[in-house]
């Protein structure tokens, strides 16, 4: 972990396995520790760290070969910000039409509430494709959220 | 209403050695109180799949899920919850979840599925929103 002028920065990678989600969760509950991130704060951030990164996992590769998911955390007086990088195919989440919201138990499914959950949750979500890589990032703001 | 202690029939039984613990206990009143405690992440939910599958969904049944111990809940988890509940709606049963924690509850509200599957505090209110009705008298 590095800081410098007021900020906690990390980064590490993960294999393209849930075997690696729990080490995920672990490695951010340890950052959130070490720069002061209060307890619900950092619940709510590792739920959508937890939904990107197996959005990643499960939808990224069409092949069964092992791939690296980059995570980046950076935490300063304003915002936390977390970077997933992965080399799978083109895929924006932020495209995907969210499902409605459902009028009733009959109507609701059963599945796709990872992107709703993580779109409710943060202050910002953004996607970019760059050399045959994605990326996202988001962020949540402290003054957003009162501790 | 009996006391909590004394409405337990019999089955308890639990899935140890899981990072997602799953305990149930079949109360005189017809109703099942299924307990879980843990993470229900991906893993988690995997865990219990099967299990929470048979006790939840398999047949009609009037069913609290206790989410008292549960301290993480993603949108598998969810999904999980969600299609028990859709199980019993079909079989003319029933499924209420119970005291969430802070953060479980955000989630339950934020996707609206509290509107949806009764999310309540109190375990007697749990049981008489569950219950199965009385026969109507001839």
């Amino acid at each position: 972990m590095a800081g410098a002028q007021g900020s906690v920065r990390a980064s590490r990678t993960f294999r393209n396995d849930d075997a690696e989600l729990r080490p995920l969760s672990e490695w951010f509950q340890a950052f959130a520790k070490e720069s002061g991130i209060s307890e619900s704060r950092a619940l709510d951030f590792e739920l959508c760290l937890n939904e990107l990164v197996t959005n990643v996992i499960h939808y990224a590769y069409s092949d069964r070969g092992r791939h690296e998911i980059r995570v980046s955390l950076e935490h300063d007086d304003d915002r936390v910000r977390a970077t997933i990088e992965d080399d799978g195919r083109p895929f924006n989440p932020l495209e995907k039409e969210p499902p409605s919201i459902p009028g009733s138990l009959d109507e609701a499914g059963i599945g796709g509430w990872g992107i709703p959950i993580v779109r409710a949750f943060t202050d910002e979500l953004s996607y970019e494709r760059e050399n045959g890589r994605n990326r996202l990032t988001f962020v949540f703001r402290r003054d957003s959220r009162p501790e | 209403m009996l006391p909590r202690s004394a409405a337990i029939r019999s089955s308890s039984r639990t899935e140890r050695g899981a990072c997602l613990e799953l305990t149930y206990e079949d109360l005189e009143d017809g109703v099942r109180c299924v307990r879980l405690a843990g993470r229900m992440d991906v893993d988690g939910a995997r865990e219990i799949d099967l299990k929470f599958t048979t006790l939840t969904a398999t047949r009609q049944a009037y069913v609290i899920i206790d989410l008292a111990l549960v301290d993480f809940l993603s949108s598998l988890g969810l999904g999980t919850l969600v299609r028990s509940a859709k199980a019993q709606l079909a079989r003319q049963g029933k499924v209420v979840l119970f005291s969430p924690q802070p953060n479980v509850a955000k989630v339950l509200e934020m996707t609206q599925i509290d509107q949806i599957v009764p999310v309540v505090y109190d375990f007697d209110e749990a049981r008489r929103t569950v219950a199965p009705s009385p026969p109507s008298p001839q």
